[in-house]
This record gives C-alpha cells, structure tokens and sequence, in this order.
C-alpha cells in the first residue's frame, strides 16, 4: 500500500504521539505502580521498611519521658526485660553487672560498642549522665529513680560501679538500669538532645521534620549483630487520630500508633492489634483544697469508682481495673483490695455521712479525651449518694498548668508503671511525689514518705511483702490517688508487620519487628 | 395604606419565613417544656450504651446510656439560650455604641470605631475561643463569648442608620423643639434604625447557635453532663462506628435550627424593607 506525503506525515505523527502517550504512560505508570507496590513493599521483606503514623509530638531526650514511640530506637539501655512483661534482666549496653553482698553497690561492665556518632561507649558516659539524673532541674524522669544512688565512679573504660546510699534492692537497681539511657558525655544535655538524640540504639536518626516525619535508619553498629531487622523506619504524623486511623485503612501507613479503644472492634478484622503495657488511669484529689483535705471525704468518694462500668463503657473491655497506682504485674498489685475497696455506693454514702465535709466539688479534666467521659460516669454515681461533682474540661495547655501548678480540685490523670519496684510509685507525675507534691504540697503525709522509703530499701522477701503490705495500706487510707484502670497503648499493624512489642515502660521496641 | 403592604402581611406571605417561624415556635416549645416533654432524664445512666433507635429509646442511647431523644430536646435550651443571649449581649452593646458614634459623630465615632475595628480584626470563634479558655466554661460565660463577638456588626449597622437619618427633618425638628441630646437619640432616632437591628438580631442568633456548637464541639461549650448538641455531635464523633446514626440527630438539630432562623431573617427582611413580595421579582436562584 502507497501512501501519500501527507498520510505518511500523519501517520508518522500519529506513531509519534502513540509512542510519545506509550512513553508517557509508562514514565507516569512506574511511579504509579511503585507507589502501589510501595504499600506492599514498604511493608516487605524486600526492602525491610516500614511507616507508622503517630499524632504524638516528638523529641530525644530519654530523661524527659516515662513513655515514647521512637525513644527506644536512638538508645540503648544498660540492660532490657523481655517484652512478655516479666522481669528477666537481658544485658544490653551492659554485658554484665555484679552486685556487693551488702547491696550497697553494683558494679557494671559496658559491652564493647559505639555510638551513633561513632565514639565508643565507655563508663564515664555513666557517671555523666548519673550526675545528671541527680539534678533536680535536669534529671526530670529519671531524677526520683535515681535517688538511691549516692556516686557512680569510671573504675576503667568499660566498668562503672554506682555506690547506694544504703542497701538497695536488686530489683530497684535492675528497674533503674532498665531505664538508664547511654549517651555520650558531651551530649547529655536537655538543650542537645532537643533537636538530636545521641544514642546507640538500633536506628540513627535519617530526617527529622517536626510534625511532618521522622526518619530512622538501621544502625549498622548495632551491637546485637544482624538486628535491627528493618531497614528503615519512617514515623509519619497526623493532626489527630481519626486522620490516622483514616490513613491505615487508606494504606498511606504500615502501621498507627496508640489509637483510641474505640478504634479496636473497627480494626480488629483486617489489621494486628497490639497492646503495649500501657499506663493506669487514676482518680486524684487535691487534698490541699476543701473539701478534698477531709480524708474521710476521699475514702468515700475513691468507693463510687465503678471501674468496671469505666473499663467497659470508655475502654471497651481493654485493660484491668486497679486500685491505685499499681499495676496487676506489679510485686505490690494486692487484688484483695479490689474487694474490699472497690466499687460500693452504699459504703460511700456512709463514709460520705461520716466525714461530715462538703458535698460537692469541680473536677477537671482535658476537653475531648476519655478522662471527661471517665468523669461523668463518677459524677452520676456520686450523684445517687448525695455528691455534686461539677466537671469543668478545659484546653490542654492550661489544664496542665492548673495541675502542675496544684490549682484543680480533683482530677483523671495517668501515672506511668512502676514495673518490679513498687518504690517507683513515688516517680513520674508529681501527684504521688514524696516532696511537696501537687496534691499534698509541703504536707506529705509522713506515713506514705516512710512507707515508700521502707519499699526503696527492703531487701528479703518477707521484708519486701510487709514493706508492700504498708504501702497499700497508706495509698488506700489517704486515698488522694485513686486508681481506675490500666490503660494498655493500643497499636493497628498490617498484618504483614510483625515482631513490634512495647516493654514494660511502654516505650516501643523495633529491634525485632519484621515486615 | 393597603393590607398588603402591612409588615406582619408581607412577612406571612413569605412560606419559607412561615415555615422558619413555625419551626422555631416548635423548637421553643420543645425547649421550655422539655422537662416534660423529654421521656428520660437527659443526665440519667440508665440504659445500655450506644444502642440504635428502639421502641424504648426512639433516637438510641448514647456511649453511657443516656437516652438521646431526651438529650437532644433539653439540648436546644442550650442552643436557644446561646442565640437569644448573644444577639442581646451583642445588641445590648452594640447598638448603644453604634447610636451614640454615629449621632455625635467626631472623636466619640473616632473611638467607637477603632474600638470596633480591633474586635473585627480577631476571628469571631478564634475571640469566643480565648474568652472560654481565660473565662472558664459555663453558660454565662459562652453566652458573653459569642454576644462580645457579635458587637461589631450591630455597632456598624446602627451607626450607618443612623448617619442615614440624624440630618432627616424629622430629626431636626425634634432638635428644634428643644428635645436634649439624648432624647432624640431615644425617642427619634433608635425607633428609625431598629429595622435592620431586628434583621441583624436574627442573623447573630443563628451565628450563635453554630459558634456555640463549635465551641462545644472542641469541648468548651456547656459542661457535662449537661447536654448540648455540639457537645454531642463531637462525643459521637468518637462512636460512628459503633453508633452510625449517634451523630446524625444532633447534626440534623442544627441544620434545622440554622434554617428556621435564616428564614426567618429572610422574611424580616421581606417584611422591613416594604419591598414587594419577592414571588413577583425574577428569581435569583434563593428559595424565599
């Protein structure tokens, strides 16, 4: 077949485009395409990375949380507990560790390794940031756990030995080394692990783009050889929590981090659920403020917390009821108390009638979280025994103020777990601080100052049961911090990801975590 | 004059104002006689949570048992005592300040003026936000939040009405008979500028009832467990899945009430400005 200038220019123009729109398209496709396998592959074994959405803001200061998702990526800690939720010290920073006979001392042997930086871990790196930890003004978290440590000294490059102030249990020191953070000397400063953490942890920091992502990659000095698994972790942020739920179902993520317990049954179908060890939801109350100083007033008021109808209602059946600031793993959790304790209106009215105090205060909470509904559910109860608990929610921001700052009457907080040392109680949120805490303030009651202080010191087991026995004993009496439930964090997983476990702080541990 | 110019004619001669009025008549009702009207006690615990519509509970049970027909019914006297108290907080400030610039004119407009400026310059829910959050939550308090957001627009209106007619001879001859500055302001001046004022009542409301749903939709509205519905439209956010149709009375509450109100407003309007019945003009498309 003949054809004309003008087909042949035609057709030529038309192969020209067909093959220009063939090109096009496939230049557009692979990108595409990729994008498409990229839900898959991200989350495959063949490029070994994941990303997890998270609406929680982030920074790299170990000493500033009792709870984080990537804090335990930068860092490695002198020791780890298994993930299941016992108490079985793994060495990790350190390879081994000896106690004195008089548990007085411990002395640690650092394991060869290196920091993210490239210096190597060495003991001084532990006196540092002991000095640290002892520091009011910068030990934050770790400054009350560190309280039985009278001086840590370098003995050589790789041993350090800390010397208590008195005999120590083992377990109290096991719990501090679990949570004793390696970082180099000239780092450990709040104002250098603002922007930048400086670990030696199983991933280095990649890009860091505050409230847009975070980028971690696999340490490959890690000293766990052949771990991290993954290759890459990248941690992507959402506004709030319903964008992120939005976007794991989307495929946009592999993963999202502590979603809400009305997100479960949704979820539960097509994704893996995991639940961190989590924190404990707790009823405080001011007893710097009438009608809080009464305690008669509290004991009746800690009777009308219907923890079953607030761990059915507002956690859809996840977590545990507690008593006070104990979890059920913790040596002190005594479930008696649960009995003789727990939710009775009748009781309540009659310690109510007893304590002659006022009958009504304002409790307060963050406005749109579950402690308002939590509230609620208290405020109807004590409504049937004569108690009109007014709730006033309030923005975040000046709700902690008012909180820190000792001004609410009564309030649902969290408290974080106090793992195997029930002394530990006395760490985290200043509710339940030995010193002039925000709900006592320079009035301690002496009676929890030295319960506590006989749990940070018993040694022998039956000295430790009594020691616990008088600890719940003073909580439950003085009863300004009452416990609800436990609060498990909550994490959605595709079902590919597997291996992604929180430790018994609740920090996130991605050192095994495949996909 | 005829009886089809009369305002009350013209207004009733509108049916979506009618239907407005008929519905915010309703709602009234419902509002003032909701403790015997509601078959529960919006507050009271008593059912299973997040059930779906029933014989026993019509519109369902929200996340702690509460029957949500009888919250959404005690929830308009928030919503209704939102509107009506922020269009007379706003009013009540506004149109005093806007008389008083635009009558005496020179530094008192001056000040007045900048004074309304600044208030324009914030965002109305940004102002009702801050106020809440410095305030405290409360009723009262939600109420001067959205009424002190609302001020600018019933000053500025008032002022330009009355720069409209305080050189009219009415005026003047009010002046000329001695009448003191005040009272001309009162007796002649505020009875010609109402008209608008009325019209702008009516807006704020219906602005009032969406603010205070904003505002209790982020948790700073009326406290619980007192019911409202932006309270419960943001509570029921949290349960779509587990309650579809939770959020969906509250939702429809609003639109309705927002509705009535614009109504209404439309046929104020119809009925103030004296114009013809809008029926007999070309249509622009707004259903009247």
């Amino acid at each position: 077949m003949t054809m004309s200038p003008i087909q042949s220019r035609l057709l030529a123009r038309r192969s020209f485009l067909r093959t220009g729109l063939f090109a096009a398209g496939a230049l557009a496709g692979v990108p595409v395409l990729s994008a498409c396998g990229s839900g898959n592959a991200s989350g495959g074994a063949a490029t070994g990375r994941i990303t997890l959405g998270t609406t929680k803001i982030m920074q790299f200061d170990p000493y500033l949380t009792n709870t984080d998702i990537h804090i335990h990526a930068f860092y490695t800690y002198l020791l780890d507990y298994p993930s299941d939720g016992t108490y079985e010290p793994i060495p990790a920073a350190a390879e081994k560790w000896e106690f004195a006979p008089d548990h007085r001392s411990v002395t640690v042997t650092l394991r060869e390794a290196k920091y993210h930086s490239g210096a190597p871990v060495v003991a001084e790196d532990v006196v540092t940031g002991v000095r640290r930890a002892q520091d009011p003004d910068a030990g934050f978290t770790l400054a009350q756990p560190t309280a039985f440590i009278a001086s840590a000294t370098a003995v050589d490059r790789r041993t350090a030995r800390l010397d208590f102030t008195g005999p120590t249990p083992d377990s109290l020191v096991l719990d501090w080394m679990f949570s004793f953070p390696m970082i180099p000397s000239a780092s450990n400063t709040p104002a250098k692990l603002e922007r930048e953490p400086a670990g030696s942890g199983p991933f280095t920091l990649a890009d860091f783009r505050r409230d847009q992502r975070l980028v971690m990659k696999k340490n490959p000095d890690f000293y766990d050889a052949g771990k991290p698994y993954l290759d890459e972790v990248e941690y992507r942020f959402f506004t709030d929590e319903d964008a992120l739920v939005a976007g794991l179902e989307s495929g946009s993520v592999d993963g999202a981090a502590y979603v809400g317990f009305r997100h479960a049954d949704r979820l539960r179908d097509r994704f893996t659920l995991v639940e961190g060890s989590g924190r404990m939801s707790m009823f405080f109350m001011n007893a710097t403020i009438p009608p809080f100083d009464n305690k008669v007033l509290r004991q009746a008021l800690a009777r009308a917390v219907d923890r079953e109808r607030i761990l059915k209602q507002i956690n859809f059946g996840i977590g545990e009821p507690v008593y006070t600031a104990f979890m059920p793993s913790s040596p002190a959790f005594d479930a008696a108390y649960l009995d003789s304790h727990g939710f009775d209106l009748d009781a309540a009215a009659a310690l109510l009638e007893q304590s002659a105090g006022a009958r009504g205060a304002v409790a307060s909470a963050a406005s749109g979280t579950p402690a308002v509904a939590t509230l609620e559910i208290i405020q109807a109860d004590l409504k049937k025994i004569g108690f009109e608990l007014e709730i006033a929610p309030q923005e975040e921001a000046a709700y902690l103020d008012a909180l820190f700052a000792s001004k609410l009457q009564c309030t649902v907080a969290f408290q974080p777990n106090n793992m195997q040392s029930p002394s530990l109680i006395a760490r985290g949120r200043q509710m339940l601080t030995t010193t002039a805490n925000t709900t006592f303030l320079d009035k301690v009651p002496p009676a929890y100052v030295a319960a506590v202080e006989a749990a940070g010191a018993a040694i022998a087991p039956e000295d430790q049961k009594t020691a616990y026995a008088a600890l719940n004993e003073v909580v439950v009496d003085e009863s300004w911090a009452v416990g609800v439930t436990t609060v498990p964090s909550l994490f959605a997983l595709d079902k590919r990801v597997n291996g992604l476990v929180t430790d018994v702080r609740d920090f996130v541990d991605l050192t095994e975590t495949k996909a | 004059m005829s009886a089809g110019s009369s305002p009350l004619r013209r207004f009733t001669r509108s049916r979506s104002a009618v239907v407005g009025a008929t519905g915010m008549l309703l709602l009234v009702v419902l509002a003032v006689f909701a403790p015997l009207i509601a078959p529960f006690d919006p507050t009271a615990q008593d059912g299973d949570p997040l059930l779906g519509p029933s014989g026993a509970h019509l519109l369902g049970t929200d996340q702690l048992g509460r029957d949500i027909l009888s919250r959404l019914i005690h929830g308009a006297q928030a919503s209704l005592i939102a509107a009506s108290g922020a269009a007379a907080v706003g009013a009540g400030i506004g149109v005093p300040l806007g008389l008083l610039a635009g009558y005496l004119g020179r530094w008192v407009d001056a000040i007045a003026m900048r004074l309304v400026d600044l208030l324009l310059a914030l965002p109305g829910i940004l102002l009702a936000l801050v106020m809440i959050v410095v305030l405290g939550p409360g009723r009262l308090n939600l109420v001067l939040a959205i009424g002190i957001g609302a001020v600018p627009e019933f000053a500025r209106l008032t002022r330009v009405a009355t720069l409209a007619v305080r050189d009219r001879d009415f005026v003047m001859a009010a002046r000329g008979m001695g009448a003191s500055t005040p009272d001309t302001m009162l007796r002649t001046v505020l009875p010609n500028v109402l008209g608008p004022v009325v019209i702008q009542v009516v807006v704020t409301a219906s602005m009032a009832v969406v603010v205070e749903a904003g505002l209790a939709f982020l948790g700073l509205g009326t406290p619980p467990p007192a019911p409202s519905w932006g309270g419960m439209l943001q509570e029921a956010r949290s349960y779509l899945y587990q309650s579809p149709t939770y959020g969906l009375f509250p939702g429809l509450c609003l639109v309705l009430t927002v509705f009535c109100l614009d109504r209404i407003g439309r046929g104020l309007q119809l009925a103030v400005s004296g114009g013809p019945h809008p029926a007999t003009r070309p249509s622009t498309g707004g259903a009247v």
